[in-house]
């Protein structure tokens, strides 16, 4: 049998551990689970969770939990500095939203020169697979999930990165102010992976949640989190029609670039006024769609995909809690019934749509927000309109902040931009644990501006690099003086 | 706050819920109750004293493919109140997250069971038409099939919701507290947080038998003569496709006999006559051995222009279903696979010119993973002997279809057919457990008949019967006697 990487157990070693899954049997108050099975695979080293041994799954310098635009990030920055890194990921694919959550594309920072260097290959390495990104007159990103998902692993393979995909973190081992492991679903079971130190890139800031930082969620005025929106995909466009009808025959301008990279937008909320808000306020009028459904409506063509759109919207409306289990399954269905209703809607009525059908339906719903850390530096609204600096600056961002339905501020002025703090990353409360992307310490406002993916992208990267420095350095994660990594080490140099 | 399916549950239903725990620790002859206290751990910790319920019903379901939602579903109908718990956003499983489409023909007449009629119905009210199974006279592409994954899943979302069936969506089973024999809660990962759900009944649908190997159940995995389990395959979808030229190619032009329909609705596979075409692309350097080692596509008629790909199958010798980590391997290696047949598909086939890869599966192709040791272990001898059984829950014909090394078929007779026991659906060791679907007590070979969608789905409505009829006669789901149950309750009734 050709099985790299396990590890055939003894008979003797089998029994021991069927004799412990008894013992935790007997235990009120214990579970049981399925681990003889994973034990199978493993090193021998176990730890105890619940009154019972669970297999080591893994022991390495950094463990990431998620794989979305920040953990692949920090992931494979951090293996590049020649640390062991374990990336785990729930689905079956890297990304995040913006592969598994039909997120497209990457909005623009409106930051000059806000490439980072992994953000930078990103684009090159799409290229590079005849994706261009760049349309000619934005600086948004446009790409193409499926190779996306496909570059993300070979980044991971070139640089070492061992992905756990369909495993879930359920839980964390933390004592000392300090993780030593966390607990994961896989499909053989639970087990656990060890790590010196864990980067929480979860977007629900769970590792973080699970191991005692603190935390907060939702918009401290309403108690609302930002809505949660079913992203989807539809197929079968005559695009051409599609943009002669927008474009040329209602001259909507909105979108500055031409086919293949078209977009279509529509959102009631916003002082903007759309040209197709009148389409789908007519179908409000005729009872064909609702107006939660009219509310918001959004596609861009998707590039090596013809015919294609990825549709932003539905947006669910904010009674639907992205941070309440119950509320949010019901929110899955409540969104695939709007899903429907619009693409009837826009099928039987938007001029290139005639033949078109939904082709893809997004796998993790699209939580914008949901709880957000309390780390060394709280990042709030100032920030934004003071164009902050700090020394310890990860990167820079100015898309304006979009906290849909609560607050839509005014663009920077050009040239503008604020930057992030890598002291946003840590907390006082657990030393080895760095948090990267949308559930990094800011206030709901902020997050509504920092959230978009480049700059979750470039946080993942710098706090892949910060792990790695401070396992060499034996810096405890939240001791890190960002400013003090030697400048070539740093993915971003603050502007000051 | 919208949780109004939490029902507060009053102190009386506790009383006899705790009452039905006892009889059932009474009913089980092993698993003696050892109180003994637990030392409390982490805040999100497992210890079961500390996880807070997030449901309580009568019945739980873990796993939302077709035998879950069919057993979810139809218990409700039954009057019991359900909670379906699915770590994906959609219904349907395989069905839907792996892309495995379209469901197969059971090869016989009459075994459509009640459920199955039903979702016939629903389709057609969708103004799609429809037969999902019980066609005796099988022919490669052609039958009425005209559904999309993406319809399928909003049909199951409304029975759900007709039915007033619990969904909890991106919730993963983690582990059971057994006691007495019996599970008293599962418990689950959501957003929040661990938490436990709380029945009478549980429905083990996961495909892998999660469930029951927490519970400790005893399972087997694999075949008894290789040692190894099914392949398995990482599925996808390819738009932009000339239907008309692919069939002119295949069928006109390499004179493949294999598909006897014409698109819409059209298949083509490695046959006879086509495996010159996939040798050449091997020998050119532009596909491994592995990447073709079975293809198969099938139009998919409510997407025009699109295929389902039954392909690429990653190695049984390198990669098995029962290993977290092979697992994970397999997606990358799976995703790599993709690449290469999408290229030497655009490359070869006139009609794939301008095809692109319009999404991935987010879920991998699992034939056979676990399977549970039952109360009867169906052979493949009963498949051979066309074996009927009192307690017969449905019937099928369709062969031993094993994906392995190489694949072979044998059918059966015309007009003969067997049959599977509700005893293959419980346990000794589990007095409130009921197991439908893929992981059913079955050897290896007879898994692999009984494996397709439209059993699994009757097996699953079977579980739903019988919860009721045990809930109401208080008799111990792994002491129910089919055959007793009156043949107007029934969704199948033996040919015997
Ligand atoms: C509807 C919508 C539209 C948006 N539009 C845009 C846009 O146009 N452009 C733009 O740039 N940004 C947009 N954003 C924002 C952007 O997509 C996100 O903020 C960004 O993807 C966040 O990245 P992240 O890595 O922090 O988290 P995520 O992308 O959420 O990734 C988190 C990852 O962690 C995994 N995970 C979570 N919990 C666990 C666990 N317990 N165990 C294992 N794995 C786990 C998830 O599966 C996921 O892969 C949008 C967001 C939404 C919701
Ligand atoms: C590549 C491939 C091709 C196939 N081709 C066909 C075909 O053409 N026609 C046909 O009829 N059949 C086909 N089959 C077989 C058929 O699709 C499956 O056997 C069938 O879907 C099994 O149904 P199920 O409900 O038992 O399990 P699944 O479909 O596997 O569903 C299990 C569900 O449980 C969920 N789940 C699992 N673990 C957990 C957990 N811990 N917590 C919460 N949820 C969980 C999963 O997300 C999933 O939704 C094919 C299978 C494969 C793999």
């Amino acid at each position: 049998m050709l099985k790299g990487f396990s590890i055939p157990i003894s008979r003797r070693d089998l029994l021991k551990l069927a004799g412990v899954t008894a013992a935790g049997a007997v235990l009120s108050g214990s579970i049981n689970t399925n681990d003889v099975e994973a034990a199978e695979k493993i090193s021998g080293d176990s730890i105890k969770y619940a009154n019972k041994k669970i297999p080591v799954l893994y022991s390495a310098d950094v463990c990431v939990c998620g794989g979305g635009p920040a953990g692949t990030a920090a992931a494979v920055n951090a293996a590049r500095k020649d640390v062991s890194v374990v990336l785990i990921e729930r689905g079956v694919a890297l990304g995040g939203l913006g592969v598994l959550g039909c997120v497209y594309p990457f909005m623009d920072t409106h930051a000059p020169n806000s490439d980072t260097p992994y953000v930078a290959e990103l684009k090159q390495r799409l290229r590079k697979k005849g994706i261009e990104p760049f349309d000619g007159v934005t600086q948004q990103t446009w790409h193409n999930p499926e190779t996306l998902a496909l570059i993300h692993d070979e980044m991971c393979e070139s640089s070492g990165v061992n992905i756990l995909y369909q495993t879930v973190v359920v839980d964390s081992i933390t004592s000392g102010g300090k993780i030593s492991a966390v607990i994961v679903q896989t499909i053989a079971g639970l087990a656990a992976v060890k790590a010196k130190t864990f980067i929480d890139a979860t977007g629900d800031a769970y590792l973080a949640r699970c191991s005692g930082v603190d935390y907060e969620r939702g918009y401290e005025k309403t108690g609302n989190n930002q809505p949660l929106s079913f992203r989807f995909e539809m197929g079968g466009i005559d695009t051409e029609k599609l943009y002669n009808y927008v474009a040329i025959e209602l001259q909507e301008d909105w979108c500055k670039s031409k086919l293949p990279y078209f977009e279509i937008a529509e959102a009631m909320h916003r002082k903007q006024r759309y040209k197709l808000e009148e389409l789908m306020a007519r179908g409000v009028e005729t009872g064909e769609i609702t107006q939660d459904e009219a509310e918001y409506m959004q596609g861009y063509t998707i590039i090596g995909k013809n015919g294609v759109m990825s549709m932003n919207c539905p947006e669910i409306p904010v009674k639907f809690s992205a941070t309440d289990p119950i509320s949010y399954s019901k929110a899955v269905t409540f969104g695939r019934k709007m899903m429907r209703n619009i693409a009837r809607y826009l099928i039987k009525h938007l001029p290139g749509f005639e033949n078109a059908f939904i082709s893809r339906e997004a796998v993790m719903l699209g939580a914008r927000e949901s709880w957000r850390i309390k780390g060394k530096y709280y990042m709030v609204e100032d920030d934004y309109h003071n164009q902050s600096r700090f020394v310890d600056a990860v990167c820079r961002t100015a898309w304006f902040i979009d906290a849909h339905g609560e607050k839509v501020s005014e663009k920077l002025p050009k040239g503008g931009y604020y930057e992030i703090p890598y002291r946003a990353l840590i907390s006082d409360k657990v030393s080895n644990l760095i948090v990267a992307g949308r559930c990094i310490s800011a206030s709901f406002i902020l997050q509504a501006s920092m959230r978009i993916q480049p700059t979750c992208a470039s946080i993942g990267e710098a706090a892949g690099i910060a792990a790695a420095f401070g396992i060499k350095n034996h810096v405890a994660a939240n001791e890190i003086d960002w400013a003090k990594i030697p400048a070539h080490q740093r993915s971003y140099v603050t502007a000051g | 706050m919208l949780k109004n399916f939490l029902i507060p549950i009053s102190r009386r239903d506790l009383l006899k819920l705790a009452g039905l725990t006892v009889a059932g620790s009474v009913l089980s002859s092993n698993n003696s109750v050892n109180a003994e206290t637990v030392a409390p751990t982490q805040n999100f910790s497992i210890n079961a004293e500390n996880i807070p319920v997030l449901l309580r019903a009568d019945v739980c379901v873990c796993g939302g493919g077709p035998a879950g939602t069919a057993a979810a579903v139809s218990a409700a109908r039954n009057g019991l109140k359900v909670v379906l718990i699915e770590q994906g956003i959609v219904l349907g499983g395989l069905q839907t997250q792996g892309l495995v489409y379209p469901a197969m023909p059971t090869r016989i007449t009459n075994s459509d069971t009640p459920y199955i009629t039903d979702l016939n119905k629903r389709f057609a009210m969708h103004g799609v038409q429809v037969n999902w199974t019980d066609e005796p006279e099988y022919k490669n592409g052609g039958r009425a099939r005209e559904y999309t994954p993406e319809l399928l899943a909003f049909i199951y979302d409304e029975l759900c919701a007709d039915y007033k069936v619990d969904v909890l969506y991106e919730t993963t089973l983690v582990g059971a507290n057994v006691q007495g024999g019996k599970i008293s809660e599962a418990i689950v990962h959501t957003v929040e947080g661990l938490r436990k759900v709380e029945a009478k009944i549980f429905i083990d649908a996961t495909g892998d038998a999660a469930l029951s190997r927490a519970a400790g159940v005893p399972s087997a995995r694999g075949s008894d003569v290789t040692d190894r389990n099914q392949k398995m395959s990482f599925r996808f979808e390819m738009g932009g496709v000339e239907e008309m030229k692919v069939y002119k190619f295949f069928v006109k032009k390499l004179k493949d006999g294999w598909c006897e329909s014409k698109p819409p609705e059209f298949e083509f596979a490695k046959s006879t006559n086509t495996e010159k075409f996939y040798y050449e692309g091997i020998q050119r350097g532009e596909v491994t051995k592995d990447d073709v080692a079975y293809i198969q596509a099938f139009t998919i008629v409510g997407k025009p222009g699109t295929l389902s790909m039954n392909c690429p199958e990653m190695s049984p010798y390198i990669y098995s279903s029962t290993n977290a980590l092979d697992r994970s391997k397999a997606i990358q290696q799976g995703r790599i696979m993709i690449r290469r047949l999408a290229n030497f598909f655009r490359k070869n086939i006139p009609g794939f010119k301008n095809a692109y890869i319009s999404r991935e599966a987010s879920m991998l192709g699992v034939r056979e993973s676990w399977r549970i040791k039952g109360k009867y272990c169906m052979t493949k001898d009963d498949y051979f002997n066309a074996q009927k059984f009192p307690d017969a829950v449905c019937r099928s014909a369709y062969p031993i279809d094993i994906h392995d090394e190489s694949l072979k078929l044998t059918l059966l007779g015309k007009g003969e057919f067997y049959e599977v026991p509700f005893r293959s659906l419980i346990t000794n060791e589990i007095s409130n457990l009921m197991v439908a679907g893929r992981c059913i007590s079955a050897d290896f070979p007879a898994q692999a008949a009984i494996r397709i969608q439209p059993t699994c789905m009757s097996m699953g409505e079977a579980t739903g019967i019988a919860a009721a009829y045990g809930l109401k006669k208080n008799i111990a789901v792994n002491e129910i006697n089919w055959a007793a149950i009156s043949e107007s309750q029934r969704s199948y009734v033996s040919a015997k």
